[in-house]
């Protein structure tokens, strides 16, 4: 803001001085032109004047007495004579044969010099036999005249001489408006001289030197540069046609523009003032709303850094102030999302605290392919009584944490902990095909860790512990319910109800694992021992329960017996179902042998009936 | 005053009585030269004898008339002053330089011209007054017209040198001279001569010219 402020007044600077030194020049280029029609007026003036006296003189009648009558001496003596009177710097007699009858710069001399011939000779050839030049004599310039001298017939001629000096450019420059003047000798020859000059002695030097390499041209209008101020100049002949002796009129453009640079120190002043206002409003301004947005913009990088106690300080009562307010109103807002979901994970499974958070959370479900896991503690009641509330959990929290990883390390998700049993669940909320093996195995390494966590319970002195798992694969409902206040996802259905209820006949089959026909048909080329065909409680239809074993649990004639007993026991062949389980009883002992010869001993009693179908009614849980 | 020199002229001419020259003088751009002075020397220095000569120049209006005359060495100019105004008459021509201070009225002696050649008259009073006597060493001379013609009568049978003087006349007249014989009737002589600029004193001053 600053640097536009700084633009737009440089700007109207700019202009302004442009526009007053254009005027200055105009002004002074119109003054000149007058001035050098002045000066040539001025000049010629003189020169008329200096006529008048030369003519004056050379009437006198004693002069012409002398030169008709006197000896060379007495010539000599009255030119002297005649040169005071009109007080000019030097003063010759020249005969018509341009003898030199009297020379008052070099008594005794009768020769002209050829530097006056020019001169003489333009006198002879005029009609009146006068002739003017600016000439330099001895190397000194001269303003000369001459005059014939009638006695009464021209018989000579008369040369005066006027130094031309300071004080003639010093009068020239009063008669011109107090114009500079420079009168140069001899631009056309070797030697050019500064005859005189109204500048003073140091920049009248800087002129002479500048001129050597940068000559004035006649009627040039330049402007050059003395004492590093600009002048504006015009060159002017000293004579009509002379090109040799000139004079250079010279106008300072500062003392031109004097009053402007008064405008123009006073425009300085303001334009300075307005400058450090400027500052100072910035400097405000950076302080209310610069220096706050960079305290919000450092606390915004925080909060994408996931720094969420960011909070920013403007201790301000303006919109910045509110706006910082806003800010760690959000940050806040954040920090207890970001902790809320922190503690969801905890809570829940992560899967599930993503899932509740990715989208909007409303309640109802969508039916999805899952497998749902039921683990229990065997007589955890019984174990738990002879226990501190401090050894329960933390035997619980042990197991559960065990379990935990176990089940998420296989994709599944624990979908709560009922007391001492859990619920996980194995394709939800993320779909996984293989969610049925992932359960199954899940389970095999749930027994497996068992020997280590009991092994931990021995060293805290804790009663050592079973579990049985039931398994079932199916459809089942999966999403939020409850009420919108308080909600649990999870999944519900009859496929939930039976892994519930398989979970239950671990205990009566003495099997650690119990999956449902459907679990196994959705884990191809796992190896299983089938256990029983039932209808659980509050179920009309029949399913074959099984136990999966590990690759190395059981050989395969060991199963083919097995199955071949089941056969027998569903044939009704009670004989042969009994020689088949007491061979299995001794050579791979399971509960389930014992349990299906009590059957047998039971149906020997009590025969189904034929068109019995081999399906076991539980009515227990 | 022309005839009158004429005059005598005749007068005295009379033992040769014979001979008559008819001189022309042009400039070099062959226009006529009026006012030059054409005089004719014996050779032989037969010149016939001259008796007392008498001229007058008179001061009329602040100026001399006429502005030339011509006489034989030896005569006399009287000059006379009609102006009611003083005046300073001077020559300072060499060998008949002469001055006669200021002076109004009264009539001044006369001025001897005793020797030849060009006298320049001036007045130190008024600058601009300028006129010549052109003092002869021969009777024989005669004065252009309008045409550049001058007529030279009288002029006993001989050789004769004859030379022209004017006012602008650049270099001397010898340079000019011709020589020519004299018999019976008239022998016609033509003169080109180079002129240069007069100059006037006071030229420019024509204000102050009428009120002195």
């Amino acid at each position: 803001m600053v640097g536009l402020l700084l633009a737009a007044l440089g700007l109207v600077f700019y202009a302004v001085n442009r526009a007053s030194i254009d005027n200055a020049m105009e002004r002074i280029n119109s003054d000149l032109d007058i001035t050098a029609q002045a000066f040539s007026r001025v000049l010629e003036a003189r020169i008329q004047n200096l006529l008048e006296r030369a003519r004056f003189l050379s009437s006198d009648h004693a002069y012409r007495q002398i030169y008709g009558f006197g000896e060379r001496e007495d010539l000599e003596l009255v030119t002297f004579n005649h040169q005071r009177r009109i007080g000019a710097d030097m003063m010759m007699l020249i005969s018509m044969d341009e003898e030199v009858l009297a020379d008052t710069l070099h008594p005794g001399n009768v020769e002209m010099s050829a530097s006056l011939e020019d001169f003489v000779y333009r006198a002879f050839d005029s009609d009146d036999g006068e002739a003017t030049a600016m000439l330099r004599v001895d190397g000194i310039p001269y303003q000369l005249v001459v005059v014939p001298l009638y006695a009464p017939d021209p018989v000579a001629m008369v040369v005066v001489g006027f130094r031309v000096d300071e004080e003639l450019v010093s009068e020239l420059k009063e008669d011109t408006n107090f114009t500079d003047v420079s009168l140069l000798f001899g631009l056309e020859e070797s030697v050019t001289t500064t005859a005189a000059c109204t500048l003073g002695p140091a920049l009248c030097e800087e002129q002479a030197v500048q001129l050597i390499t940068r000559p004035p041209r006649i009627g040039e209008q330049e402007t050059r540069r003395l004492g590093g101020e600009p002048y504006v100049t015009r060159v002017l002949p000293l004579q009509e046609g002379d090109r040799n002796n000139v004079a250079i009129l010279q106008r300072s453009l500062n003392a031109e523009l004097a009053s402007y640079f008064r405008l123009r120190n006073i425009l300085f002043l303001i334009f300075g003032g307005s400058v450090v206002l400027s500052v100072i409003g910035g400097s405000v301004l950076s302080g209310t709303v610069t220096r706050p947005v960079a305290v919000l913009t450092e606390g915004a990088r925080r909060i994408a850094r996931g720094e969420y106690d960011a909070s920013v300080d403007i201790p301000q009562r303006d919109e910045m102030g509110r706006l910082a307010n806003t800010f760690n109103d959000m940050a806040r807002g954040l920090q207890e999302r970001d902790q809320v979901r922190n503690l969801l994970g905890k809570v829940v499974s992560p899967q599930i605290a993503d899932e509740l958070l990715k989208k909007d959370i409303e309640l109802g479900g969508e039916e999805v392919e899952a497998s749902i896991l039921f683990s229990d503690i065997r007589g955890f009641t019984n174990i738990s009584e002879a226990m501190s509330p401090q050894q329960v959990i933390q035997m619980l929290n042990h197991y559960l944490t065990e379990m935990n990883n176990i089940i998420e390390s296989h994709r599944g998700v624990v979908d709560k902990y009922i007391g001492d049993a859990v619920m996980a669940i194995f394709g939800a909320p993320l779909p996984d095909p293989e969610s049925p093996i992932n359960a199954v195995r899940s389970a095999l390494e749930m027994q497996s860790a068992m020997s280590a966590i009991n092994r931990k319970f021995r060293d805290w002195n804790i009663p050592e512990i079973e579990i049985g798992i039931g398994i079932n694969t199916g459809t089942v409902v999966a999403g939020n319910m409850g009420s919108m206040s308080r909600l649990n996802y999870t999944v519900l259905g009859d496929a939930v109800n039976l892994a519930s209820r398989l979970e239950g006949l671990c205990k009566l089959y003495g099997t650690p694992v119990i999956i449902s026909e459907f679990t196994r048909a959705a884990c191809p080329g796992l190896k299983c021992m089938e256990l029983d065909r039932v209808t659980v409680k509050g179920k009309s239809e029949p399913v074959s329960l099984f136990q999966p074993l590990a690759e190395n649990a059981a050989d395969e004639a060991t199963l083919q017996r097995h199955q071949e007993a089941l056969q027998a026991y569903r044939d009704q062949d009670w004989p042969l179902a009994m020689r088949l389980l007491s061979s299995l009883q001794e050579t791979a002992p399971r509960p389930v042998y014992q349990l299906y010869q009590d059957r047998i001993n039971h149906f020997t009693l009590n025969p189904p009936g034929p068109g019995w179908d081999g399906v076991f009614v539980l009515n227990t849980k | 005053m022309r005839t009158l020199t004429l005059v005598f002229c005749i007068l005295l001419a009379l033992p040769g009585w014979s001979g008559e020259l008819r001189a022309t003088v042009v400039n070099d751009k062959g226009e006529a030269v009026a006012e030059a002075v054409v005089y004719a020397r014996s050779t032989q220095g037969t010149t016939a004898a001259v008796g007392m000569q008498r001229a007058t120049i008179d001061q009329v209006d602040k100026e001399f008339v006429p502005a030339l005359t011509v006489v034989y060495q030896g005569a006399e100019v009287s000059f006379p002053n009609n102006d009611n105004i003083r005046h300073h008459v001077y020559s300072f021509s060499r060998g008949n330089a002469f001055e006669i201070p200021l002076y109004a009225d009264q009539a001044a002696a006369p001025v001897t011209f005793a020797n030849p050649g060009v006298v320049a008259l001036g007045c130190n009073v008024h600058d601009w007054m300028s006129a010549y006597v052109f003092v002869a060493d021969t009777p024989y001379f005669d004065v252009t017209d309008a045409a550049g013609s001058a007529t030279l009568t009288a002029l006993p049978a001989g050789e004769y040198e004859v030379e022209v003087w004017h006012v602008s006349l650049r270099g001397k007249p010898e340079k000019l001279r011709q020589t020519v014989a004299i018999e019976e009737g008239p022998v016609a002589l033509n003169f080109s001569i180079k002129q240069k600029r007069v100059w006037k004193a006071w030229r420019g001053s024509s204000e102050f010219e009428e009120g002195y």
